[in-house]
């Protein structure tokens, strides 16, 4: 796998393309961690999570031919994720609630603060983390998507706009409602 | 927070967070997905091959036949080395006295068995050479009628046999994403929704990175 260590993303997905099977290991072994996050925060049960993150890793795979470097690798796999998140959520019923939380945006300003808040005295970090981690359960949907893409894909907006078909302002606006709203909802433990 | 960045503090304490990995049976399951994907031979395919193996075996056996027969001539003229001798000389050094004398014996003496057969035989090896080149003949000409020109592809005239041979690909969607989601549209419109949710999630399959418009997500 070194040999591949100072290869970029997109010359690996490539060499792929052309047979190289561990080529696929290491782009798998970059952002399989980070992926595997961003399932299981979006998804409320975790072997649903597990589900999707293996389906659209195997759809990566059988869309390789599609594939061409122009894109960056991880806003391909992103879009693909979004996209199987997104079905996910009209599976279950959920897409118009995920339409009407981007709509709300500017309505829901926050988690009620302080409703969830701990006592300053329990301010450790692991405390801190998993109040994050429950804070980011509280997102609505579009704006947790936007907040992991940058925090654990890495997207810089205009590479999260196109992985979720948006305009670069939507993206700018839902990261801002998702910062304030973490904020609200971490209080004193912040 | 500037330019919808992440506030630092949020981000910092979001990135400590980051410890969670996928279960090594699903590691396991992806790559050996991955793997299996590529390791598919796309020209092992029996029916691509079964023409070339036919004209190879074809061939040998030809070869075979027509070794056979020469192996067997030399049997049937072996008493006689005598007149396979002289035959060689006359044309390396033609000796008047000899010729005259062979061409004497061949008029006066009758054939003998022997050298009938050889002459049978010489009369039987342009027809026995012509039925092995026969089949190479036929064979080529398959070989030609098999061969595939790119004006054929361009054109689509072989398009059916190029889907049967090609590989993986080949059997992936011909709709270009806009011709089906219109597709898709009109089933909705008609009312044929499972219909047109199955043609989606086929959609969904084959072009996984493609935008669908929000009129198509609703259920």
């Amino acid at each position: 796998m070194a040999a591949y260590d100072d290869v970029a993303d997109e010359e690996l997905m490539q060499a792929y393309q052309r047979g190289d099977a561990r080529a696929f290991e290491s782009l798998y072994a970059r952002h399989k961690g980070a992926l595997y996050r961003f399932m299981l925060r979006s998804c409320a049960n975790p072997s649903t999570a597990e589900e999707l993150f293996q389906e659209i890793w195997v759809r990566v795979i059988k869309a390789r031919g599609g594939y061409r470097p122009a894109a960056k690798f991880a806003t391909w796999l992103y879009r693909i994720a979004s996209n199987r998140l997104i079905d996910h959520y009209r599976q279950q019923g959920k897409w118009d609630q995920y339409v009407e939380d981007d709509r709300l945006d500017e309505a829901a300003d926050c988690v009620a603060a302080g409703e969830h808040e701990q006592p300053e005295q329990q301010a450790h970090s692991n405390r801190q983390m998993q109040r994050l981690l429950f804070c980011l359960e509280q997102l609505p949907a579009p704006q947790l998507q936007t907040f992991l893409l940058k925090e654990e894909a890495g997207l810089a907006i205009e590479e999260i706009a196109a992985a979720v078909s948006c305009d670069r302002e939507a993206i700018k606006s839902r990261m801002r409602y998702a910062i304030r709203k973490l904020r609200q909802c971490m209080g004193s433990l912040l | 927070m500037n330019d919808g960045h992440a506030d630092d503090d949020i981000s910092r304490l979001y990135q400590k967070s980051r410890h969670e990995q996928p279960p090594m049976r699903l590691d396991s399951a992806i790559l050996s997905e991955a793997r299996k994907a590529v390791e598919k031979k796309p020209g092992w395919n029996f029916a691509r091959w079964l023409v070339p193996l036919t004209s190879v075996a074809l061939v040998m056996l030809t070869a075979t036949l027509f070794i056979q027969t020469r192996k067997e001539q030399p049997q049937l003229l072996a008493p006689e080395p005598a007149e396979e001798m002289a035959a060689p000389r006359k044309e390396q050094a033609p000796d008047e006295g000899a010729a005259k004398q062979e061409r004497e014996m061949k008029d006066i003496a009758p054939p003998s068995p022997k050298r009938k057969a050889m002459e049978d035989v010489d009369r039987m090896q342009p027809r026995a050479n012509e039925a092995v080149r026969e089949p190479l003949k036929k064979e080529g000409a398959m070989d030609a009628s098999k061969a595939v020109t790119s004006d054929d592809i361009t054109s689509g005239r072989l398009a059916a046999p190029a889907a049967t041979l090609a590989p993986a690909p080949a059997s992936e969607p011909v709709l270009q994403p806009e011709a089906w989601l219109e597709q898709i549209l009109e089933l909705k419109h008609q009312g044929r929704d499972a219909e047109a949710s199955e043609s989606l999630e086929g959609f969904r399959l084959a072009y996984p990175d493609y935008v669908i418009p929000g009129e198509l997500m609703k259920d």
